[in-house]
């Protein structure tokens, strides 16, 4: 039980936080499909972790997850802050978009040819590395966690007013003195941030940040707004990976337990698929004459 | 009194002229000239340059990323920036604009000329000095028309300047107009320009 507490409030928070990296991003660049799988911030995270495991392996030196995640964290904080330059003042999103998703494509093409390699040299490969699991839950990584989810919490806080107004519109907003410069800065450091913390600790969770605002928008659908999407939404969320992970406990095929985030990623591919298709299904307008 | 001016020979190629503008206190200048001129652009950059005690109304639609019911788009404006609304303005606004009795209306709801009348409301609801109107009647009906020259009025009697561009003969006729590019005779039955 002293290690289930842990891994489940691992779940709890991971769900949590990559519901609110997603509804952030989604509303900042007013876009549904958008999210830090989309928008290729996973692929960065899973390419920087095998350089780094990488590096670390061949000098010998011992590894644990909360070492990668140390060194990471400033060199995606700088890619936070690019990211708000970048893609704050960018229109064409869905260019972008499209841009991501190659990215990951190229980062899961690297990803197996490194695990050709350290097969074909006889090396363990890092299971670390591995589609999200939180079989490697500790009291480090939930520590980390929390604060994560705290200063998430404050930042939201602090910006709530601005998030309110942005949301009624770009054009609007400019002209109420928004502080639009914060606001991207503020989106694209929790998104960089959170991303990379939670694939950094348990293993990549591609379209979670896609899939998750989406359903807590459709649940809440007339009366929502983005406090009750990144606050109800991202409670609501991490119980639901709560949830699963104690299913992929409880019920293991075989012995082994399938990872979270491998069932995540098939989920969410077929919701991309299904949000995609839908959206371009032509709409029929037949005109009735009277006889 | 705000002055502009701007010597780029490429910022209006077909008037081929400089552009200077003065506006002073409690005066409505209309821009009028044929489409593709640079109105807008002119508008855009006037509000790049004094944006810190300028509204701008914009001609694109307002691109909320969450449909509300309009009582709660009023709600979140009065929320975030309850200091700059000038609130017993911004409810006559809404009264007089027809918005009250669509409250409970949904955002893609509205049809463009209320989805005009809900953005123009919004912006206007700032207390600035100078408000920019791009093409504000666009959309409108004959009603809602004379509400927005009442409120221009109105504005304009609390000393606020206000810059517009439109194309109807009557907003010309009871403000004092620039015209850019090619003169334009038929206009000149209407009033006679002072630039």
């Amino acid at each position: 039980m002293d290690y289930l507490i842990p891994r489940f409030l691992c779940a709890f928070l991971s769900g949590a936080i990559l519901s609110q990296t997603g509804s952030l991003i989604q509303m900042g660049t007013r876009n549904i499909l958008a999210s830090p799988s989309t928008l290729g911030f996973d692929g960065l995270s899973i390419l920087w972790i095998l350089i780094l495991h990488s590096i670390l392996l061949l000098t010998g030196y011992e590894h644990p997850v909360t070492v990668l995640f140390l060194f990471g964290v400033p060199v995606f904080a700088l890619v936070g802050l690019f990211f708000s330059k970048f893609i704050g003042q960018s229109k064409n999103i869905e260019r972008l978009i499209l841009l991501g998703l190659t990215f990951n494509l190229l980062v899961g093409a690297v990803f197996s040819l490194w695990q050709f390699l350290f097969l074909a040299f006889n090396l363990p490969f890092p299971v670390e590395l591995w589609f999200g699991h939180f079989r490697f839950a500790n009291i480090e990584a939930l520590g980390i966690l929390i604060v994560l989810e705290l200063l998430i919490l404050l930042g939201w806080w602090r910006l709530s007013k601005e998030f309110l107004l942005f949301s009624l519109g770009k054009n609007l907003a400019s002209n109420w003195k928004l502080e639009e410069k914060l606001v991207y800065k503020f989106l694209f450091l929790t998104v960089a941030i959170g991303t990379f913390t939670v694939i950094s600790l348990f293993g990549a969770f591609s379209f979670m940040g896609l899939v998750f605002p989406i359903l807590a928008r459709k649940l809440w659908f007339k009366k929502f707004d983005l406090a009750g999407e990144f606050l109800i939404g991202g409670f609501a969320n991490g119980l639901l990976l709560m949830a699963i992970d104690s299913a992929c406990y409880y019920f293991p095929i075989f012995g082994a337990e399938i990872p979270v985030g491998l069932i995540a990623t098939a989920v969410g591919a077929l919701s991309l698929i299904f949000l995609l298709w839908s959206s371009y299904r032509p709409m029929e307008i037949v005109a009735k004459t009277k006889k | 009194m705000y002055k502009f001016k701007i010597t780029d020979p490429h910022f209006l190629p077909h008037c081929a002229c400089d552009v200077e503008l003065t506006v002073s206190p409690g005066e409505v200048v209309t821009l009028v000239g044929e489409n593709g001129l640079g109105k807008s652009t002119l508008m855009n950059r006037l509000w790049q340059t004094y944006a810190h005690d300028m509204t701008y109304v914009e001609q694109k639609p307002l691109d909320l990323f969450y449909d509300r019911p309009l009582r709660k788009i009023k709600d979140v404006l009065l929320k975030s920036r309850a200091d700059k609304i000038d609130k017993e303005f911004f409810a006559s606004l809404w009264k007089r604009f027809g918005l009250e009795q669509k409250e409970t209306r949904l955002h893609s709801s509205l049809s463009g000329g209320e989805g005009q009348a809900l953005k123009i409301s919004l912006a206007l609801a700032q207390m600035s000095q100078c408000y920019l109107l791009d093409e504000p009647s666009q959309f409108l009906d004959v009603n809602m028309k004379q509400v927005l020259s009442a409120v221009v009025s109105e504005l304009q009697a609390k000393q606020k300047s206000i810059v517009l561009v439109e194309h109807d003969k009557e907003w010309i006729r009871h403000s004092r107009f620039v015209q850019l590019g090619v003169v334009d005779e038929t206009l000149k039955e209407v009033k006679s320009w002072t630039i």
